[in-house]
């Protein structure tokens, strides 16, 4: 073999350069062996590529000096990253995998709860609303029913009281059965009316109560004929008869005699 | 910065084989610059290039039986070491999902363009020295020394015949040697 032409042929540049084939690798280490000149060559020219290397030079970060010169004698690789939250192999770590893997079930299953917990608020919400107007609606009902009784409670307290007298008031005109009653106090000397049937006034028209005392009419008040139960008007402190006249509205000084629909009996 | 050891390359030999830790010391603050050049200019990402840095030491560390110094010199060993990891690294999986997708083109011709924060000021002058070196032998000597390319892998990619790239690769090794030589007997070392 010719050594030079071997050696000019640019395989010791190849070997250095790590870019033989396997077999070629082989072949060139056993001629190494064979012929010293080819390792005093290659001694060149790996000083050469070592010289190329060198070149391109860059110092580490000092810190890695500490970190790698312990990592090798531990054995155990160390960080070299500058921040935490600079971890490359994030995407590949099976710990993270299990991680996401588990968030995206507890976010499933929180998403679940949530539309659960939420219909049935929503369920909950619409009984509350229900049950709400029930309640406004017996409150009403309550309150009628309360004013009723009220009245009928005064009413009765009213009619039950030992002063109280009863008078009778029938229609002038024996054609109708106009009829009213009249309650008053002797003692507390307050009038009350309660309605049985008179007509509806024309408008501009209304209904006032006379007391007759030695047969002068005095004023005991303005009432509405459509109300039913007792109507309180003025207090009264004597009277022996009691009439009912229609007068313009807001009442008359003196009563209008023709316009007469109800008087009692003399007491 | 550390200081730099001078000592015989058989010395360091023996202490690694001995396990010394001193030798492991003396190895960093020879070396790591010319090492970590080295992977930084092949991964061309700092984080990644410090991890391959320290998965180099260690290898070198724990495997240092491989090294046969019949079969060349310990320098040449660990940079060769470097190169492998770093350019298994390149090709992985993992990296390339994570790496921007910057074409090899630009990783082959970007030498000497400061991706790199700090260059070695010892360097400076041997860094002058390569600007010497003729472009159609420095991108030979680059794709297969830093990329890792087979011979027919560069002669396809330079669209050169196969036998050109090595004569061009010797005649760039015999440049650079010669570049480096007088470099040598101008600064006397």
């Amino acid at each position: 073999m010719d050594i030079k032409e071997y050696i000019s042929s640019g395989i010791v540049e190849l070997y250095a350069l790590n870019s033989l084939s396997p077999e070629e690798r082989n072949e060139f280490e056993r001629n190494i062996l064979l012929y010293p000149e080819i390792g005093t060559e290659l001694k060149k020219v790996e000083k050469a590529l070592e010289d190329y290397s060198i070149a391109h030079s860059v110092n580490p970060r000092p810190v890695l000096r500490s970190i790698i010169l312990e990592a090798v004698l531990s054995g155990e690789k160390k960080s070299t990253n500058k921040e935490k939250g600079k971890v490359i192999q994030m995407d590949y770590s099976p710990t993270y995998k299990y991680l996401i893997a588990a968030s995206l079930a507890a976010l499933i299953v929180s998403t679940f709860a949530s539309w659960f917990f939420y219909s049935r608020w929503d369920e909950a919400e619409q009984r509350y609303t229900i049950m709400l107007n029930q309640k406004n609606e017996l409150a009403e009902s309550y309150n009628i029913v309360k004013a009723n009784y009220d009245e009928s409670t005064a009413t009765l307290f009213v009619m039950r009281d030992e002063d109280s007298k009863v008078i009778v008031l029938n229609a002038t005109d024996t054609m109708h059965r106009y009829q009213a009653r009249v309650y008053w106090n002797n003692r507390t000397h307050q009038s009350y009316i309660d309605i049985l049937s008179l007509p509806t006034p024309d408008s501009g028209k209304q209904f006032q109560l006379w007391a007759l005392v030695g047969g002068k009419p005095k004023d005991a008040g303005v009432f509405s004929s459509q109300d039913i139960g007792l109507q309180r008007l003025k207090d009264v402190d004597k009277a022996d008869m009691w009439a009912v006249t229609l007068e313009p509205k807001g009442g008359s000084i003196t009563p209008t005699l023709d316009q007469m629909y109800l008087i009692s009996k003399s007491s | 910065m550390t200081k730099k050891i001078k000592i015989e390359e058989n010395i360091l030999v023996k202490m690694l084989s001995d396990r010394n830790s001193k030798a492991l010391e003396i190895l960093y603050d020879n070396y790591s610059a010319a090492m970590y050049g080295v992977i930084h200019r092949i991964i061309q990402n700092d984080a990644v290039a410090e991890d391959v840095l320290q998965e180099a030491f260690i290898k070198i560390w724990n495997n240092f039986h491989q090294y046969d110094a019949l079969k060349g010199r310990l320098f040449t060993w660990m940079i060769n070491l470097c190169r492998n990891l770093s350019i298994d690294k390149v090709r992985s999986k993992e990296f390339n999902n994570q790496r921007k997708n910057q074409g090899i083109e630009n990783a082959v011709f970007s030498v000497g363009s400061g991706s790199i924060a700090s260059y070695n000021p010892d360097t400076i002058g041997i860094k002058e020295i390569i600007q010497k070196l003729e472009p159609e032998y420095k991108m030979v000597i680059d794709l297969l020394f830093f990329e890792g390319y087979s011979q027919s892998e560069a002669a396809e990619k330079l669209n050169i015949p196969l036998g050109t790239v090595k004569t061009r690769s010797r005649a760039a090794l015999q440049k650079l040697r010669t570049l480096f030589l007088s470099d040598e007997q101008l600064n006397g070392h």
